[in-house]
């Protein structure tokens, strides 16, 4: 396999991460653009600076999780998640 | 007498720019061979190794499924070793490692995580993440 064609593989990968139990863990900075987190318990887990483009939260349990800093999240995304006034939301949020 | 002189000087020096044309020749057909082999040796290396690679892949997805913490954790150290030396086994290893969290759910409550859900969750952070 060629290096463009690893790059490539890499690249289309998306990480699924729907309907797992993975509270209080450490997301910081990861790219989960296009991943699915649809219905995983990801309570008090720390995404800051995490990049959520395209991330499929739907009923996502975001409940005193950290999203301090996080990139490319909009309020759609948001509204179709689970959260709670312990949820750290950043401060400017894409349409 | 002089023209046979002659005669045997160019006879002389074109025999010696033969054998240098023959050499040369001889010289690149060598080291083309050598390399031809080289590279044999460098694809049967390649070969060998990711045999390895799938004999370890296949022990650690059955360590995955160990009671003992320790046993699972030695299997996601091992898959992570594989992304790291194969890149493009990164995303199946990756999928492997998700699909493991979603069938084999723990609820720790709001105590910390169990130490291979936090292995796995940092490998993903650190396999597709630190690029801004």
């Amino acid at each position: 396999m060629t290096q463009a064609a690893r790059s490539e593989t890499r690249r289309e990968f998306k990480i699924d991460l729907s309907g797992t139990f993975i509270r209080r863990t450490d997301l910081s900075n990861a790219d989960l653009e296009g991943a699915d987190l649809r219905g995983a318990d990801c309570a008090f887990v720390n995404f800051r600076g995490a990049n959520l483009r395209d991330a499929m939260l739907d009923g996502t349990n975001l409940k005193g999780a950290d999203l301090t800093g996080v990139r490319n999240l909009t309020r759609s995304q948001i509204a179709r998640a689970i959260i709670d006034d312990r949820t750290i939301l950043p401060s400017e949020l894409t349409e | 007498m002089a023209w046979w002189i002659e005669f045997s000087e160019l006879a002389r020096n074109l025999g010696l720019v033969v054998a240098g044309a023959v050499g040369v020749y001889l010289g690149w057909k060598r080291v083309t061979v050598a390399n031809q082999q080289a590279e044999a040796q460098t694809r049967q290396a390649e070969l060998t190794r990711r045999d390895h690679v799938a004999e370890l892949f296949n022990r650690a997805v059955g360590q995955l499924r160990d009671e003992k913490l320790e046993v699972r954790l030695a299997a996601i150290f091992t898959l992570e070793q594989i992304c790291l030396d194969f890149e493009d086994l990164s995303g199946p290893v990756l999928q492997l490692l998700t699909i493991y969290l979603q069938e084999s759910p723990v609820d720790y409550a709001d105590s910390e995580p169990p130490a291979d859900v936090r292995e796995i969750v940092r490998l993903v952070r650190d396999r597709r993440g630190r690029r801004k």
